[in-house]
């Protein structure tokens, strides 16, 4: 009795402490569409000193995103201090719905490690962890593609904060990502209002919109520099494939009269390099 | 304060003045949240503070605000040859909303709280930025925003009886970061210092008045650029700070010898060309001959910044692999194609030219339908007006239609694609015999022409 006792205390401070590295935000509440970037964290002593440029790298990274998509969407970046997941298995299905309807498309968290290398080397490692918001509410709905994954890149000792910039969405990453899940989030705006589960957006095109996105993602993947991640070769697919049903979306909804009625049906996204 | 009340303030203090079209003015330390442009300038360019960590060196707490001053200084010996032009250097705190999001809205009279906003058609830049550290090493990436009040920047280029209407993918960028020393923070540090001294002369020994930090805005005119020296004259003489100043001369860089910040930022070569662009074409009394001095100046500019973009960048050692900030090449790409037929009118040699530059920025931003479409209009026009058998104007159609599936609710680029459908169904006469459309494709083309028409924008 006395050991169910303990491990029931312990459970629940298990649960206490993943709920409160799942803290929330303040500012999620505010309108518009949001990227949260969660506070980094040195998962190791000796991965301190890449934390502030792990940090720093991120938060330009999503002010690029927020400056060259930003007027489209209207984006916003919070940062989330005391925010800290500590894996894909944290965006559960409600953390995730609630992350949907404060319109947040996506999550970014990091941890950095030192590892050691085949020499057994210490070398230092960053681990970014993504959560496409409305990929995951699909992937807990259909087991596909992933919406929440971890990206790790090791940094060379020699040089770890240069090279760290230069890893870390040096070819655009987030930028994909982030016009992925505002497509895909907009493609299920435009089924839900043409099957009449919410009102239509009169003053936009949600096809078109969904479209335009669908595929600057579909580029955006296919310009990232090679070797792909997996994660990131499942999402090409899926934004060729979510692509394609703004095509046939469009021409089946009976109240649409847009550009994307008049196209072809396998249409294909212009590709990248 | 509230906007009124700040406002009645400013007013009361005579700091808000009505600027001569002509003239060129600064303002230095104006605050963030009143922030404001010269109305009656052609252009602006306003900077605000670079924003670094809240756990920054001590001595290189106020690196930041600095920076963003010498940029504006840096920037107004560039552009005083334009002629009409205001310079603003906004202090404020970054994680207290000293931000574009903030300012930019105000600025464009989107929201209340801006002190002076742009007019309708007024030209814009918008400077801001991020120093960030990491042991020894800093690093500063630059953000640039160029708009005309009311105006998305377009390009028209007519063809035949038709006007095909080119777009640039963005006009907003993200720099590429680049790696400073601190030595490099410490020389911004003694510049700015020698930048805050007013002089009797353009001559260091002669005696000077500093200008006060915070505080502000100070607003001058610039009355005279000599070398490195800008007169400053100042704008308000009413009781309070700006009379403690007379006119003097202030050293806005030291000798090109000397550490530049220019050679640092080569972005700042953008900034200056933005700006010409824009004086070429913000509505104001300026000749054909100012305005295509200033496209010259600019085209100028552009070369600098696209042949040194490189220089400190963090970039991948595979010099194949994409840069990160696709944009900040694609854009001054675009710009620069945009020049060239503003400049030289539209000819098939400047077609040929501008072609050749959307097509790089369409290679370096392939997710973008504009620059696609950029290039496919230039193409479809350039063959069109050559009418050479061997160059049908049909690959272009197709691409623009390309670009129409993956915009589909572009409402130029479908006025574009309804233009060039119009135009392949009334060729001109005497052309290539292989470009003629058999009867079924003539009822297609037709039929998707009248279709898309609904659709598209004026």
């Amino acid at each position: 009795m006395k050991t169910l006792a303990l491990l029931a205390c312990c459970l629940l401070l298990f649960a206490h402490t993943l709920e409160a590295q799942i803290a929330p935000c303040s500012g999620v509440q505010d309108p518009g569409t949001k990227i949260l970037l969660d506070e980094i964290v040195a998962s190791t002593p000796g991965a301190a000193n890449l934390l502030q440029p792990l940090a720093s790298r991120l938060d330009a990274g999503l002010l690029q995103v927020q400056t060259e998509l930003g007027l489209d969407l209207n984006l916003k970046v919070l940062p989330c201090a005391n925010r800290k997941p500590t894996g894909p298995a944290d965006f559960t299905r409600s953390v995730v719905d609630q992350l949907n309807v404060r319109n947040v498309v996506m999550e970014v968290w990091g941890v950095t490690t030192e590892v050691k290398d085949a020499q057994g080397r210490a070398v230092q490692e960053a681990s970014v962890g993504y959560v496409l918001v409305p990929v995951r509410l699909n992937e807990l709905q259909s087991q596909r593609p992933p919406g929440a994954f971890v990206i790790p890149y090791r940094a060379r000792p020699s040089d770890p904060a240069a090279d760290l910039l230069r890893l870390v969405d040096q070819s655009g990453r987030l930028a994909a990502y982030a016009t992925l899940a505002s497509g895909t989030r907009a493609l299920r705006a435009a089924q839900d209002a043409a099957a009449g589960r919410r009102p239509r957006n009169i003053a936009e095109d949600e096809w078109a919109f969904a479209r335009k996105r669908l595929c600057a993602a579909h580029a955006l993947f296919t310009s990232l520099k090679p070797p792909p991640a997996a994660s990131d070769m499942q999402l090409v697919d899926y934004a060729r494939t979510l692509a394609a049903q703004t095509i046939t979306g469009a021409k089946a909804d009976q109240r649409y009269s847009g550009s994307l009625k008049l196209q072809p049906e396998n249409l294909p996204c212009p590709t990248g390099r | 304060m509230p906007h009124r009340t700040m406002k009645s303030l400013l007013v009361g203090l005579g700091l808000l003045i009505a600027l001569p079209s002509s003239a060129h003015a600064i303002a230095f330390s104006a605050p963030c949240e009143a922030p404001y442009v010269f109305s009656n300038a052609a252009v602006n360019v306003v900077v605000l503070p670079y924003s670094q960590p809240a756990a920054f060196k001590e001595t290189l707490t106020k690196s930041g605000e600095q920076l963003a001053a010498l940029v504006q200084l840096e920037s107004m010996l560039a552009i005083a040859k334009y002629g009409s032009i205001g310079l603003v250097q906004l202090v404020g705190d970054p994680r207290e909303g000293c931000t574009p999001d903030e300012v930019l809205p105000k600025l464009l009279g989107q929201k209340d709280g801006a002190m002076e906003a742009l007019r309708p058609g007024g030209g814009l830049v918008l400077v801001w930025g991020r120093i960030y550290e990491s042991g020894a090493d800093l690093f500063v990436q630059s953000f640039i925003r160029f708009v005309r009040r009311g105006v998305n920047e377009t390009i028209d280029i007519p063809v035949a009886n038709r006007t095909l209407r080119g777009q640039l993918t963005s006009q907003a960028f993200a720099c590429t970061p680049r790696r400073i020393a601190v030595r490099d923070l410490e020389d911004v540090q003694k510049q700015y210092a020698s930048a805050r001294l007013l002089h009797a002369q353009p001559d260091l020994s002669s005696a000077a008045v500093k200008l006060p930090e915070g505080a502000g805005p100070f607003s001058f005119f610039i009355t005279d650029v000599r070398g490195d020296w800008v007169q400053l004259e100042p704008i308000a003489r009413s009781p309070g700070r700006n009379d403690r100043f007379q006119r003097g001369w202030l050293q806005a860089r030291t000798p090109a010898a000397d550490w530049s910040l220019r050679r640092q930022l080569p972005e700042l070569a953008f900034v200056e060309a933005a700006v010409g662009y824009l004086a070429a074409r913000v509505p104001r009394d300026a000749s054909a001959q100012q305005r295509n001095g200033a496209l010259t100046s600019a085209t100028a500019a552009l070369s600098e910044y696209l042949g040194r973009w490189r220089e400190n960048a963090i970039l991948d050692t595979d010099p194949s692999a994409p840069t990160g900030t696709a944009f900040a090449l694609a854009v001054p790409r675009q710009l620069g194609g945009f020049i060239r037929l503003l400049k030289d009118g539209v000819t098939d040699a400047s077609l040929e030219s501008a072609q050749a530059d959307f097509q790089r920025a369409a290679m370096q931003a392939p997710h973008s339908a504009e620059a696609r479409a950029l290039t496919a209009l230039a193409g479809f026009a350039l063959s069109y007006r050559r009418a050479r058998a061997d160059q049908s104007p049909r690959p272009f159609l197709g691409d623009l239609q390309i670009a129409l599936g993956a915009d589909p609710g572009n409402k130029i680029l479908i006025a574009n694609v309804v233009a060039a459908y119009d135009l392949m169904l009334t060729p001109p006469t005497g052309m290539p015999a292989n470009w003629s459309v058999t009867g079924a494709e003539r009822q297609e083309l037709t039929r998707q022409r009248d279709a898309l028409k609904p659709l598209a924008g004026s």
